[in-house]
């Protein structure tokens, strides 16, 4: 159940990348660049996600970095970059 | 700084980081009353309450609940996709 | 401008007029001067037009008609027909052909709302933001 959860969130989250991104192709609106990077991240952390619960459950850390700070990391640049492009390229 | 706060700090950031970008998206829906904006707007919001669940509680111990937070926020961007792509039915003229 | 209140911030006025019309202003149309010199030469589409007709017709300036002469043909809509500086209506592609007929069309009945769609880019960003997630590349830009 919760493989499943984490894995519609992965699949939703490129999903948005990808449309964004061919949206940009599109219009070259700046804005759509920085939100499709921000989603691949998202896609990255629930990726992340995934393998700590899932894959990898009995492990706490990779290189010496905690799975969470990984997560949190990985997210926390997803939503600066779309901050970065809400707020500078949002007109 | 041990990784548990070092983790504290970045969810903190998170949390005010959904929060901006929800308030963003809800000026636009504003500016263009395009629904998109307003369900993209209470989903970062809901990723945002979800992060900050994380970080007050201790993870092991609530996991079920708190994940049907970020499901309940992609969810609501499947939502809009979808709502974005049916056919216009009220509208005159092709489209 | 009265908002058709269906959560996807269109108008009236500008739902009336069809998809691949709206389509076309968006990619291809970038002033009312450019239209026009379209439409004159859409007009009389056997004729072959000289610079200083389009100058004397729409009473612009030489080097500004010649600008948009260069560029229609450049977009694939005129043609450069033998003797320097003279052109003539050519789409390159039914598309185009197709296009350019219903915006005549809609230029004659809804002059206003048409010129509204040229220079209106209300929100560019956020249009394209909400069209991205639009699957099918229909050519609705609303």
């Amino acid at each position: 159940m919760a493989e499943a959860v984490y894995a519609l969130c992965a699949i939703t989250s490129l999903a948005c990348a990808a449309m964004l991104l061919r949206g940009y192709r599109r219009s070259r609106a700046r804005l759509l660049l920085w939100s499709s990077l921000c989603f691949m991240f998202l896609f990255l952390n629930n990726v992340l996600l995934f393998v700590d619960k899932v894959v990898l459950p009995d492990r706490d850390d990779v290189l010496g970095v905690t799975f969470a700070v990984w997560r949190s990391a990985v997210a926390l640049i997803g939503i600066g970059l779309l901050l970065i492009g809400l707020v500078w390229d949002g007109e | 700084m041990t990784q548990a706060e070092l983790n504290q700090f970045l969810l903190g950031a998170i949390v005010l980081g959904c929060g901006v970008a929800g308030l963003f998206f809800l000026r636009f829906w504003r500016r263009t009353r395009d629904r998109l904006f307003l369900i993209f707007g209470i989903a970062f919001w809901t990723l945002g309450v979800n992060w900050l669940a994380l970080s007050l509680t201790r993870q092991d111990e609530v996991r079920t609940w708190l994940y049907e937070l970020r499901l309940a926020a992609f969810v609501l961007i499947l939502v809009g996709v979808i709502d974005k792509n049916r056919p216009r039915d009220r509208t005159s003229g092709r489209g | 401008m009265s908002i058709i209140p269906d959560g996807t911030g269109r108008t009236l006025a500008q739902e009336e007029i069809p998809p691949n019309v709206r389509a076309f202003l968006n990619d291809h149309v970038e002033s009312v001067v450019q239209l026009e010199v379209l439409l004159l030469l859409y007009a009389e589409p056997g004729r072959t037009f000289a610079t200083s007709d389009v100058v004397s017709a729409l009473r612009i300036e030489p080097g500004w008609a010649e600008a948009q002469l260069s560029n229609l043909v450049a977009r694939g809509m005129l043609a450069a027909a033998g003797a320097v500086g003279s052109y003539r209506y050519a789409p390159r592609t039914a598309e185009i052909e197709a296009a350019v007929a219903g915006l005549a069309r809609a230029y004659a009945d809804r002059r206003v709302t048409v010129i509204g769609l040229i220079y209106a880019k209300p929100a560019e960003p956020l249009r394209s933001f909400a069209d991205a997630f639009r699957i099918r590349r229909d050519k609705d830009h609303g």
